[in-house]
């Protein structure tokens, strides 16, 4: 038999990554109580959630409030859309927009959050882009020659994850080049700026799980 | 012989001179090798099915859970999970939860807690 589980407010985000950020924009707040887990990719989100939901953590009312993440990519309302029915399909509830909580049969709270913002297209990189252009204009004003200059001459469009991982391996001069390459690495260099306004709905949507009221 | 031996042949002979229709075993992976796991169930399921024998077990391992779900890939036969706890805002109050091997597959890749 279990012992008495202690309940917890768990994230869930799309990859490793991407519950870096969200923790470093948790503890920017301060906020304790909360648990972070990946599911690997937006692909294996239904069989987490399918899994999650037949868990001892879930069922015996552990999880006091579940804050599901995605990447909105090009389509905010398809990703919306698609969290929605893997909250819908495995936990009972329907969620109709970001900053509702819905309770389940067990009593836990769901609520979705879709990065960059709501309606907004972009990812979590879009976010720290954001906020790394506001902390550092002069090398942006390159960058932005730069991604200009590429996508023209190759009809490409440079994605804000390659963008920010073209920054981030300018700014980290001092560090070895085959180290500059991931975002984990990238936020254990560069102190990027989480009060930035750029994090403002993701500070409210974490604020929010966290919150007791 | 070893414990492992002599257990595994304890439960074999409950199958095959008793007959049951059911069989409850408590701790089923005590005494056994980690790494042999995997082959005490195929050998398990395959008698268990052969004899129209059900099999009720509890462990506490991951790695006996791990491996019943890793011999029974090919889906020789039903297995089924039921997990125990105690409700979070009222631990006197049990709550079971069933799950398949599907979802103990899932369970597998995520890291999650199953037991």
């Amino acid at each position: 038999m279990s012992q008495i589980p202690v309940q917890t407010c768990l994230v869930l985000c799309e990859g490793e990554e991407d519950q870096l950020v969200f923790q470093a924009v948790a503890q920017n707040l301060n906020l304790s109580g909360l648990e972070f887990e990946d599911y690997k990719g937006k692909d294996n989100l239904r069989e987490k959630l399918k899994t999650l939901a037949n868990t001892g953590l879930y069922t015996s009312g552990a999880i006091r409030r579940l804050l599901v993440t995605r990447d909105a990519d090009d389509d905010w309302d398809s990703a919306f859309a698609a969290v929605a029915a893997g909250v819908r399909d495995f936990f009972g509830v329907e969620i109709q927009t970001t900053g509702e909580w819905v309770a389940t049969s067990v009593g836990t709270e769901v609520g979705i959050w879709i990065a960059p913002g709501a309606n907004k297209r972009g990812m979590l990189e879009t976010l720290c882009l954001d906020a790394a252009r506001d902390q550092d204009a002069n090398s942006f004003q390159c960058l932005d020659q730069f991604t200009a200059c590429v996508q023209k001459e190759y009809h490409c469009e440079l994605h804000d994850k390659e963008q920010f991982a073209i920054w981030s391996i300018a700014v980290q001069s001092k560090t070895l080049p085959r180290q500059r390459m991931t975002l984990k690495r990238v936020l254990k260099n560069i102190p990027l700026p989480w009060d930035s306004v750029h994090f403002q709905e993701l500070r409210q949507a974490l604020s929010s799980v966290a919150a007791t009221d | 012989m070893g414990q492992a031996f002599v257990r595994a042949l304890h439960i074999y002979c409950e199958i095959f001179a008793l007959q049951p229709d059911i069989l409850l075993v408590d701790e089923i992976e005590n005494g056994l090798y980690y790494g042999g796991l995997k082959d005490f169930w195929k050998g398990l399921i395959a008698v268990l099915e052969d004899q129209n024998v059900q099999l009720f077990a509890t462990t506490h391992s991951r790695e006996c859970m791990e491996a019943a779900c890793e011999a029974n890939k090919d889906g020789k036969t039903t297995l089924r999970y039921l997990r125990l706890d105690r409700k979070a805002k009222d631990p006197d109050t049990i709550v079971g939860t069933v799950f398949d091997d599907s979802t103990m597959a899932s369970a597998i890749k995520f890291g999650e807690e199953m037991r």
